[in-house]
């Protein structure tokens, strides 16, 4: 059966689901809350209220470095491929990048369903190799004292990248801040920027 | 058979903007992936070996393609769920071309793509 080419793949998966049902294995119910979940309450939000509040409180922060799994369960998210998660913390002398080189390993709780990028063949295979040049790509110039650590999520492992607080945001809410975090900078593709001056 | 996903009503956007299926199908294929993953049935690992054989064994300019990953979902299921003895192939073929009529006449619409 060739799933790559077939013209009925609509119809193939509804078989599925009803074969899966009709054998007790599935509900239809089930499919549609996590359906549901993906589309309405997983998303890059919730790994942004993570970040923000380590951000804010240096106590969360220590124990987000240190048990990440335990601190963001804290937080109400739990499951779902954040069962063994490891934060990592950008600073000026560290940058951090997450990739998962066989397939798509991703922290679904926290940052929904992977972009379409995270899933390339290219990104997998070249962000190991010149991860520097990888990120150049995304825009992401670091000075050439800067390392970085390319961390392969495809064991059980997952990892959430802390971004760098952007200077000028002292006085700024929490709820501010969260605007602030962009899905690629928890990924490690993307570095987040002052907001700018009115 | 518990989907521990309450995350309140959190406002979230959509994966910061972007759609998070491109098709139905894609939805209905991950969610009947991961519910059944969530019920106990198997663990994650043993779908995710299927999986990176899937996109192992296709060519890497076909990998590029994000609607043929849920493809490659789909099959990494099928093939699990036959080598668990859990699908059979004739039934299989046999429940899709009732399905295949159902949509033909679900479709009013005259889309003929999945996409």
């Amino acid at each position: 059966m060739d799933w790559l080419s077939m013209k009925d793949v609509a119809a193939r998966i509804n078989a599925l689901e009803s074969l899966m049902v009709e054998k007790g294995l599935a509900e239809h119910a089930a499919v549609d809350a996590v359906v549901a979940s993906f589309e309405n309450d997983m998303g890059p939000l919730n790994g942004a209220r993570v970040v923000v509040r380590a951000w804010t409180d240096p106590a969360y922060q220590a124990w987000l470095l240190s048990d990440a799994t335990a601190a963001i369960a804290d937080m109400g998210f739990t499951g779902l491929q954040t069962e063994h998660l490891v934060a990592v913390e950008n600073t000026d002398d560290v940058h951090n990048v997450v990739v998962c080189t066989l397939c798509s390993c991703y922290p679904w709780t926290l940052l929904g369903i992977p972009p379409a990028w995270f899933k390339y063949p290219q990104y997998r295979a070249r962000v190991v190799k010149e991860p520097r040049s990888v990120l150049g790509e995304f825009g992401v110039v670091l000075g050439p004292d800067v390392q970085i650590k390319v961390w392969d999520s495809s064991a059980e492992i997952r990892y959430l990248v802390i971004p760098q607080r952007p200077a000028g945001t002292d006085g700024m809410s929490a709820e501010e801040l969260i605007t602030l975090v962009t899905r690629n900078s928890m990924v490690g593709t993307d570095l987040l920027t002052s907001p700018q001056a009115a | 058979m518990t989907v521990t996903l309450d995350l309140s009503a959190l406002d979230v956007p959509r994966s910061n903007g972007e759609l998070v299926f491109d098709a139905p199908w894609q939805g209905r294929i991950f969610g009947l992936v991961v519910s059944l993953c969530e019920s106990g049935l198997f663990a994650w690992d043993e779908f995710k070996a299927h999986l990176i054989r899937e996109i192992g064994t296709a060519d890497e300019e076909v990998n590029c393609d994000p609607a043929v990953y849920y493809r490659q979902f789909a099959a990494a299921f099928a093939a699990m769920m036959t080598e668990r003895g859990q699908l059979d192939a004739f039934e299989f073929d046999a429940r899709t071309l009732i399905e295949q009529e159902n949509l033909a006449h679900d479709d009013h619409e005259g889309h003929d793509h999945e996409h």
